[in-house]
């Protein structure tokens, strides 16, 4: 049984029509589900963080730099 | 020349009398005094005898007594001795233990001091790079550089998940 996730992929800016294949094919992969939206946040400085539920799969500049700080 | 009887009696008598008086009066009290001198010498020899014998036996005794001190003296002096060589071997341990140990800490606390010290460094260097970047992300990089950077994310997030 394939239940409904929630997913939500942050961006600075908004992603191009090639970047939204890559997203959906990457979560087809994934999740099994191509559907999730979209969300202009730019605090998170550069690159992409999805939030599928409440877990964070975190790939943006602000993710890498608090690593980097909390090092 | 005549011989006459009783002159010659006379003379006996006279002789006896004063052989008598001379035994009497002189010679009994001078042989008394003279035994008593001879016992009175023999008791001095008899007690200078048991003086000597009596001194004999402590200068024995003394030197019996001196030797067996001697020879505790050592005994003792000999296990004082060795008793000390132990005490200073295990005051020599004790001290080697304690200053390897003090090292041993001093050690720790020093690399746990440059631990600290490259823990505060990395940290103030990457506030740094992070307040540099953020800086300098929010005002110059534009929507290509963005672009470029998300096409990597994905691809990084592909290859994690």
């Amino acid at each position: 049984m394939n239940t409904a996730r929630t997913i939500v992929v942050e961006t600075v800016i908004p992603l191009s029509a090639e970047q939204k294949k890559a997203v959906a094919a990457m979560l087809k992969q994934k999740f099994d589900t191509e559907t999730f939206s979209e969300k202009i946040n730019s605090e998170i400085l550069g690159g992409v963080r999805i939030m599928v539920d409440s877990t964070q799969y975190d790939a943006s500049l602000l993710g890498k730099l608090t690593q980097l700080r909390n090092a | 020349m005549d011989i006459k009887l009783d002159q010659i009696l006379f003379q006996i008598v006279n002789f006896g009398v004063v052989f008598g008086a001379l035994t009497y009066f002189l010679y009994k009290p001078v042989v008394k005094m003279l035994e008593e001198r001879a016992k009175k010498v023999a008791d001095a020899e008899k007690a200078a005898a048991e003086t000597m014998h009596e001194r004999d036996e402590v200068e024995s005794l003394k030197a019996k007594t001196k030797t067996q001190a001697e020879k505790d003296a050592a005994k003792l002096l000999e296990k004082t001795k060795e008793q000390a060589a132990a005490l200073k071997k295990d005051l020599a341990n004790q001290a080697k233990d304690e200053i390897k140990a003090e090292k041993d800490k001093a050690l720790k606390a020093l690399e746990e001091e440059k631990k600290q010290v490259v823990r505060e460094m990395q940290k103030e260097f990457a506030q740094s790079v992070y307040a540099v970047a953020e800086k300098l992300l929010g005002k110059a990089v534009d929507k290509k550089a963005h672009a470029d950077l998300i096409d990597k994310s994905l691809k990084e997030l592909a290859k994690a998940l």
